[in-house]
């Protein structure tokens, strides 16, 4: 497929959703223990076949899930703040929606209260992340790209610091190290109990995010033509901050901040489908999922016992990626 | 013996330290003996126990194992002080006795002020502490972490020479020399035995642990899977090799993703399913005597598997 082409966006949306299932399946036959999916499916008698079942249903489904969940928010929202907010480098990590959600979970898991209360862990990460997302709509309301994301990497400091000081005040000596894991992220060893918190919420925010994207697509001709159109632009942006806070929230809450699947999936999908974002949102949504469920794979492939976090991968190919779409937009005219 | 041969003793040219040409040392000098407290203007660092054999009555112990071997070694009146680890409950085998010994954080000012004829350290912590010890003159002796009972049958001779107590010490080896000859003969059959401490850490070839779980009769996990020294292990491992006898470690009262792992699912399950025994991890975490309580535990868990 060259970035030329333009898909029939159901054939591009087929084709998605065979990787994406491609990759799920793949995500689900690799681990440590030495049986593939073949080998899991083989021995469904005698002793074996318990502990295949209960790696496979306990361990890397939960994995596969949420790779395919977080990647699929992540997708949509940065596809959603992009049109929404007409700025080509919008994303929730990079404008620090993400690192407040994981300063929110930070708070809720190291204090205890998450103990007591599973839910307060979701909750208080959407909290952070809606916090994050209406700050920046003061601060970037009618303002210049660069604007938005100067407030971003504010709030990203920000946000970074008051987690690394939470997790310095625990006393437990382990959460110090567990600075990593917010800051870059990782689904490994995570359980069903994970994907029970954070799916419905995950699933609420991306249904918010998918309803605004007629109004979206009449947003491209700008505000005024879209309200005459009849867009209703609170409603839109109501559904698109709740929408992010919901499902980045979440995700962050059970993952920590992985960034740049927002930036990196809908430019290159953008082309493909005629740079409609009614199109774009699900397609990101599908890119998304698929783009994380591949870094997962690649993390355990390429450095086996010791896994290298999340974003690490995603930002050794978000990050130049981010450079030359700075570069290309100050040069006038995006690819 | 072996292992006593690298613990290295400084102290003997003490006297040599101060006409050296140093300028900043000198100030540094200084600048600590007024921290400390000391009255004199000069810095003079001259340590009682220059010569050895002299049984230090000052004894000042920076490092949680050397805490606690020391502490059963010698009267308390001889330690001038602890770490601040040998009394907390969740380390220390021996928390009560040190609560009532002073404790140092480990850091060079504080152990200046006690003006120690002996300092006792780990070889692995307080790095930059035994050094600028050893600039000034004090005796430092370091012990190496004991990965098994030749090393602790080693560091015991070792500190008890460097405090004068060779007899008590002497005993001491011969007690843990009886107690290891009337352990039963390794079994035909190993079972495996698994510790899965914070963030999923396990015991290999060379850990401690390892050789009081092979003494026991058991194989460990970090064997089985070929790891070398405390390794992490990967869950989905602990599930397909499904350890006979495993050791969850314990939580820290606050909560952190590390230990919140022992929370999933999967691994509740292979609990209820295998048997659990709960190690004190002070008999484990130094080598010393008390280890042979664990030995004791692991064996009376072996009979039980049978």
């Amino acid at each position: 497929m060259s970035a030329r082409t333009r898909l029939h966006p159901p054939a591009l949306a087929v084709a998605l959703v065979a990787l994406v299932a491609l990759a799920f399946l793949l995500s689900l036959s690799i681990g440590p223990s030495a049986a593939g999916l073949g080998a899991l499916f083989g021995q469904l008698t005698g002793g074996e076949a318990d502990t295949a079942i209960l790696i496979m249903r306990e361990i890397r489904l939960p994995r596969a899930l949420l790779a395919l969940l977080i990647g699929a928010a992540l997708g949509t929202s940065g596809a959603a703040l992009q049109g929404f907010l007409r700025n080509p480098l919008a994303e929730p990590g990079v404008i620090g929606v993400s690192a407040f959600a994981a300063l929110g979970a930070v708070i809720a898991l190291y204090s205890g209260l998450s103990a007591l209360v599973p839910i307060a862990l979701p909750a208080c990460a959407i909290g952070g992340a809606l916090l994050a997302v209406l700050i920046l709509q003061v601060l970037s309301g009618g303002a210049s790209t660069l604007t938005l994301i100067l407030a971003g990497v504010a709030l990203s400091s920000l946000a970074g610091a008051l987690t690394s000081l939470a997790l310095n005040l625990s006393p437990n000596p382990f959460a110090v190290q567990e600075i990593v894991f917010w800051m870059l992220g990782s689904v490994t060893d995570r359980s069903m109990t994970h994907v029970f918190l954070a799916a419905p919420f995950i699933l609420v925010g991306l249904a918010l995010l998918l309803a605004s994207a007629r109004s979206l697509e009449a947003l491209t001709l700008g505000e005024e033509a879209a309200t005459t159109l009849g867009v209703d632009l609170a409603r839109t942006r109501l559904l698109i901050v709740l929408g992010t806070a919901l499902s980045v929230g979440a995700a962050t809450a059970v993952s920590g901040v992985i960034g740049f699947i927002g930036l990196v999936v809908p430019h290159l999908l953008r082309p493909l489908v005629g740079h409609r974002p009614a199109a774009l949102l699900p397609v990101s949504a599908l890119g998304g999922a698929l783009l994380l469920l591949a870094a997962d794979i690649a993390v355990r492939l390429v450095t086996p016992g010791t896994e290298l976090k999340l974003g690490v991968l995603t930002a050794l190919v978000g990050a130049p990626f981010f450079l030359w779409l700075v570069v290309s937009s100050r040069s006038g005219r995006g690819a | 013996m072996k292992l006593a041969q690298r613990i290295t003793t400084t102290g003997a040219r003490a006297g040599a330290a101060r006409p050296r040409r140093w300028l900043p040392g000198a100030a540094a000098l200084l600048a600590l003996a007024l921290l400390a407290g000391d009255a004199t203007a000069e810095p003079s660092p001259r340590p009682a126990a220059a010569q050895p054999d002299t049984a230090p009555q000052r004894i000042v112990s920076l490092n949680l194992c050397t805490d606690q071997l020391l502490m059963q070694l010698v009267e308390p009146g001889r330690i001038r002080a602890v770490s601040y680890l040998a009394r907390d409950p969740r380390s220390s085998a021996l928390f009560e006795e040190a609560r009532n010994l002073p404790a140092t954080s480990g850091v060079a000012e504080e152990v200046i002020a006690l003006k120690p004829d002996l300092v006792l350290a780990g070889t692995f912590s307080t790095r930059a502490t035994v050094a600028i010890l050893r600039q000034l003159g004090y005796r430092v002796v370091e012990f190496e972490p004991e990965y098994g009972f030749a090393g602790i049958i080693a560091n015991i001779r070792a500190m008890a020479a460097a405090v004068g107590e060779r007899a008590r010490g002497e005993a001491m080896v011969r007690r843990i020399e009886a107690e290891l000859a009337r352990l039963p003969a390794p079994p035909a059959s190993r079972p495996i035995f698994a510790n899965y401490a914070a963030n999923g850490y396990t015991s290999g070839n060379g850990a401690l642990v390892t050789e009081i779980a092979n003494l026991a009769g058991f194989e460990t996990l970090g064997q089985r899977l070929g790891l070398a020294g405390t390794q992490p292990v990967n869950l989905e491992q602990m599930l397909t090799e499904r350890p006979d006898l495993i050791d969850i470690g314990e939580d820290y009262g606050a909560p952190a993703l590390a230990t919140e792992l022992f929370r999933h699912p999967a691994l509740r399950r292979l609990l209820r399913e295998q048997t659990s025994i709960e190690l004190d991890p002070r008999h484990t975490a130094c080598g010393s005597p008390l280890t042979l309580h664990a030995v004791r535990a692991l064996l009376a868990a072996r009979r039980r598997l049978d």
